[in-house]
């Protein structure tokens, strides 16, 4: 079951059971599922593989959506561009901010990402109120022109267009995951960093390569976000909202596969049903946030992929391993 | 001459020791401190090419800081370490495990959620040396465990993948702290043929207080005793006899 969910067929029956809902959920609902999962994915990633929590996520978030929005409000029109746009300034922010903040460990690494988003917030609300008008935000609703192949301009296009965006996103992760020395050096990092250096690796970069791809994510949910909803304002650097993708990122299970997206569903679900019926809907999402952590700290996706390990294990286990001739 | 020494050696490998070829390590003046507290005074050692050197001494006595002086894990207040003739001092850890100087600390930590397969693979793909073979040779077991998780590896099993690991790379140096610590006494007997065995192709330097283990390992002993190197031991039956006890 573990196998088969992180394969890469695993990885399109999942997104694709999600985009056959649209006929029983709202497809608005399932769009911020998927915008809001892809910005966790970076979150959980450094959570969970290198054991860096970032209460700074909309900062980078941010960084994409504006890029986008600018891009759309001053120069051009063209959502694809847009989003490559905030993309690569995404990019650029987390490069340079990425090579002060992985000298950080733990609570000071939490902390100066939560101070960076402060910043942040403030730069857009306030600083460059002139171009960004600040709370008001810019309004794009017109500025965007019908795209080829998929019209992004339109709820339909963007709703696949989302869809076939996190799948790509999974994919890559996947691989970096699954596949890759670099996701394996990454638990190595968060297991222990020293004894990496003793096997000739430079942790530095390790970690600063995946502080980047993680926020990079985020800016990419951000671009999206701003096409998605045809605008962008200060309120999206929130730090109010910082602790949203870290409890996504934890509810799901941080450093899984489906733990994002998992989590983002329940997450905005309860959102969006809950504050129907009661005005303070984080209440529940706390609750099932601690229940969930009591019931094992790894979040749904990751408790049921220890299980299944767990399972495995036991199995192997069971079977005769040692000989004279093994030796120690 | 070199053709008689070829001859004598048991393994048919030339030990550079017998040859008198310049040392790989070279220790001159180290000194090192925790803060305000000074823990190595004025430490000179050498390490001879395949040799294996042992440095005994109480808890507490500055085996492990020196040990991890000379992989560059810790920077010493004053002095030099040579490592195949260059300067380690300054240098980070990766660099020097590069160079060939590989650090395995004593607290048997591999990484648990990676198998021994995964966790061989890292050594390989930062050494680019694939060959597994020869830590199959020395651990046989491990090809039995190799997609076991770390994290169900017993001690001995622990430390068979951590020396696996480092042997990857071919390197020319292996400082080992406490290998025996925790681990049955048929496990270390096991451990002792394995030690003659690297030794053939890197020098071996073991921090250690299992006596018993150094005087069936080490050609040479350097006692410690709070910071300071008191007494060379290279006399054979010194070493077999534990004779260095009375420095301690």
């Amino acid at each position: 079951m573990k196998r088969f969910l992180n394969s890469w067929t695993g990885i399109i029956i999942a997104f694709a059971l999600l985009y056959s809902l649209k006929g029983v959920l709202p497809a608005a609902f399932l769009t911020e599922v998927v915008i809001f999962s892809i910005y966790a994915m970076g979150c959980s990633f450094l959570i969970g593989r290198l054991g860096l929590t970032s209460f700074g996520q909309p900062a980078f978030l941010a960084f994409g959506a504006y890029g986008a929005g600018v891009y759309l409000y001053y120069f051009g029109h063209n959502s694809y561009v847009a989003i490559l746009v905030g993309v690569l300034v995404s990019l650029v922010i987390n490069m340079l901010v990425g090579l002060f903040m992985v000298r950080l460990n733990s609570s000071y690494f939490t902390l100066c990402n939560q101070a960076f988003c402060v910043v942040t917030f403030f730069l857009f609300q306030k600083a460059l109120v002139k171009w960004t008008f600040g709370d008001n935000g810019l309004l794009l609703i017109s500025r965007m022109d019908p795209t080829p192949f998929i019209d992004l301009t339109t709820t339909k296009g963007i709703y696949l267009f989302a869809f076939l965006v996190a799948i790509a996103v999974w994919f890559f992760y996947q691989y970096l995951m699954k596949k890759s020395v670099f996701g394996a050096t990454c638990l190595c990092v968060k297991d222990n960093e020293q004894k990496l250096r003793f096997l000739g690796y430079k942790t530095f970069n390790i970690k600063w390569f995946a502080f980047v791809i993680a926020n990079t994510t985020a800016g990419l949910a951000g671009a999206i976000y701003t096409i998605y909803f045809c605008m962008v304002n200060a309120n999206i650097a929130s730090v109010n909202t910082a602790s949203e993708a870290v409890a996504i990122s934890m509810l799901g299970g941080a450093g899984t596969l489906f733990g994002p997206l998992v989590g983002s569903f329940l997450f905005i679900g309860l959102k969006d049903i809950a504050s129907q019926f009661i005005s303070h809907w984080e209440v529940l999402v706390g609750l099932l946030l601690i229940i969930v952590m009591l019931a094992g700290e790894k979040g749904i996706v990751g408790s049921l992929e220890g299980y299944i390990e767990k399972l495995r294990e036991k199995r192997s286990l069971s079977k005769p391993a040692l000989t004279k001739e093994g030796g120690l | 001459m070199l053709l008689i020494l070829l001859v004598l050696d048991d393994m048919g490998k030339l030990r550079g020791m017998e040859m008198g070829m310049p040392n790989i390590v070279e220790v001159k003046n180290l000194n090192a401190a925790y803060g305000q507290s000074k823990v190595l005074f004025d430490i000179n050692l050498h390490i001879k090419p395949n040799e294996r050197v042992a440095i005994v001494g109480r808890n507490g006595a500055g085996k492990t800081t020196l040990q991890k002086c000379i992989a560059s894990l810790l920077h010493p207040t004053s002095g030099s370490v040579v490592y195949d003739g260059t300067e380690l001092v300054g240098k980070q850890p990766y660099e020097v495990a590069r160079m060939g100087l590989k650090y395995i600390d004593q607290d048997k930590h591999v990484f648990l959620d990676l198998t021994v397969r995964e966790n061989l693979e890292l050594s390989s793909y930062a050494t680019g040396d694939y060959e597994w073979d020869k830590v199959f040779e020395h651990f046989p077991k491990l090809k039995i465990l190799i997609d076991r998780k770390g994290a169900y590896l017993s001690g001995g099993e622990r430390q068979m993948l951590m020396i696996g690991r480092a042997i990857l790379g071919d390197p020319k140096v292996l400082l080992v702290d406490e290998p025996t610590e925790g681990l049955a006494p048929s496990i270390v007997d096991d451990l002792v043929t394995t030690f003659h065995e690297l030794s053939r192709d890197c020098a071996i330097m073991t921090v250690g207080q299992n006596l018993s283990f150094v005087s069936r390992v080490a050609e040479r002993v350097y006692a410690m005793k709070e910071g300071r190197l008191v007494a060379e031991i290279t006399d054979e039956v010194e070493i077999k006899n534990n004779s260095y006890c009375e420095y301690l």
